[in-house]
């Protein structure tokens, strides 16, 4: 996506509000998007894309122009995610970022795998069918670029349970979009 | 032949594959390619259809609404501040110059008695901001210098180059004390452009203003603007400070 000017951003750095309202309406829809990929969840996503933004805000000041600006919000919506998720399982009392799918999250029981349902809906039921930490490593590594190495840091586990994890990701994916996406 | 696990396959695809000779064997075998480039459709099939595009189109201004309220207010201004936008704003005002020729008076005494503050670095950079008026309120007469066509400079102006060249003697001698080699070579341009302005006629210093005007305004613009990314990093540095 093409990035904001960096003038604009240089006065949101400087605390001026309504530079920030314009890298809010630039990036908004991007955020929300991702955490989406992130949780498969719509309400969490909004939730989470409103988190990232305030948490953004609180952090421009450390912003140096390192790397893109986008780079620098997708992380902040990468951590606000895991978060997000953490508080949520907490709340329900399971183990964090477990390794067992979020059933009560699964969109549309009701719909199989069938012709009623385009494949864009099918691909995100079937993310959604995979555990929290199986969908952040696999969307962080394939969808985001991160490195093996970088996804296991965020998530906190080895550089082996990482790549475990993304293959296991990929399987159930393949099981349950192959014959859909083979016709 | 050897045959490769879908582990395997998804490493070299993940460009993950640690294992170099590895990764040489599966893309050298044509039953694994064939897999790969499977695995590859299928991926790219996820990547493509994976869009939640229900969002309305003024998303961002919906979001916006819903965490405008929730963001910390950015920090109040304090005086310097307020005082810099009450000079700029109010043209060449004499109360303006008053305000900038008393705090440069203050921050020089405050530069002579270093030795009596407990605070060296708050020093520091009460004198940046009162420099940055300075510099801001001398930007702003040079271009209108620049953009004078009139056959005679206004009383006015006059009157606010002699303050400016008043006041810029103070932060002069107050940089000199402090060893600031730049500010202080920066300070005696201005100081030369302004006595050629006060004592000439537009006739008599066009030639030299015109000459120097230009350069000169690009120094004070980028010394100010240097000022203010100091004085922004300051005031990052004691928020950690304090929130330590």
């Amino acid at each position: 996506m093409q990035e904001l000017d960096d003038k604009i951003i240089k006065q949101a750095i400087s605390g001026d509000k309504m530079a920030f309202r314009s890298i809010v309406l630039h990036y908004g829809k991007v955020i929300n998007r991702l955490a989406f990929r992130f949780t498969s969840n719509a309400h969490n996503a909004e939730d989470i894309a409103q988190e990232t933004f305030i948490k953004a805000y609180k952090a421009i000041g450390k912003f140096n122009f390192d790397a893109k600006f986008s780079t620098w919000l997708y992380r902040i919506t990468c951590n606000a995610s895991i978060d997000y998720l953490r508080k949520s399982q907490r709340h329900s009392n399971n183990q964090l970022l477990d390794e067992h799918p979020q059933v009560a999250e699964k969109p549309n029981e009701t719909i199989s795998f069938g012709d009623r349902i385009d494949l864009g809906r099918q691909i995100t039921t079937a993310l959604s069918e995979l555990s929290d930490v199986e969908r952040l490593a696999f969307t962080m590594k394939h969808h985001q670029g991160y490195s093996i190495q970088e996804t296991a840091q965020v998530l906190k586990i080895n550089n082996n349970a990482c790549k475990q994890t993304i293959y296991r990701a990929v399987q159930k994916l393949r099981k349950l979009l192959t014959p859909m996406v083979s016709t | 032949m050897k045959t490769f696990t879908d582990y395997e396959i998804l490493m070299v695809y993940l460009k993950e594959c640690e294992d170099k000779q590895l990764e040489n064997d599966i893309l050298s075998s044509p039953e694994a390619c064939i897999r790969l480039a499977e695995l590859e459709i299928e991926m790219s099939h996820i990547e493509d259809n994976l869009n939640h595009d229900n969002l309305v189109d003024d998303y961002g201004s919906q979001l916006w609404n819903n965490i405008a309220s929730k963001l910390e207010e950015p920090q109040k201004s304090n005086w310097i501040d307020k005082l810099g936008h009450y000079i700029l704003s109010s043209g060449f005002s004499k109360v303006g110059l008053a305000a900038v020729f008393v705090a440069s008076i203050s921050f020089y005494f405050i530069g002579h008695n270093q030795a009596e503050l407990d605070n060296q670095n708050n020093n520091n950079q009460l004198l940046s901001q009162s420099m940055q008026l300075y510099l801001a309120q001398t930007d702003v007469f040079l271009t209108q210098v620049k953009n004078t066509t009139n056959q005679s400079y206004s009383p006015l102006m006059l009157t606010t180059a002699k303050q400016l060249l008043s006041t810029n003697r103070i932060f002069k001698a107050a940089t000199i004390n402090r060893k600031d080699k730049q500010m202080s070579r920066l300070l005696t341009e201005i100081e030369l452009v302004l006595t050629e302005f006060s004592n000439s006629s537009p006739e008599q210093s066009k030639n030299y203003l015109y000459d120097y005007n230009n350069e000169l305004l690009f120094k004070v613009k980028s010394t100010n603007k240097q000022l203010r990314g100091q004085q922004f990093k300051l005031q990052q540095i004691k928020k950690q400070t304090t929130v330590i």
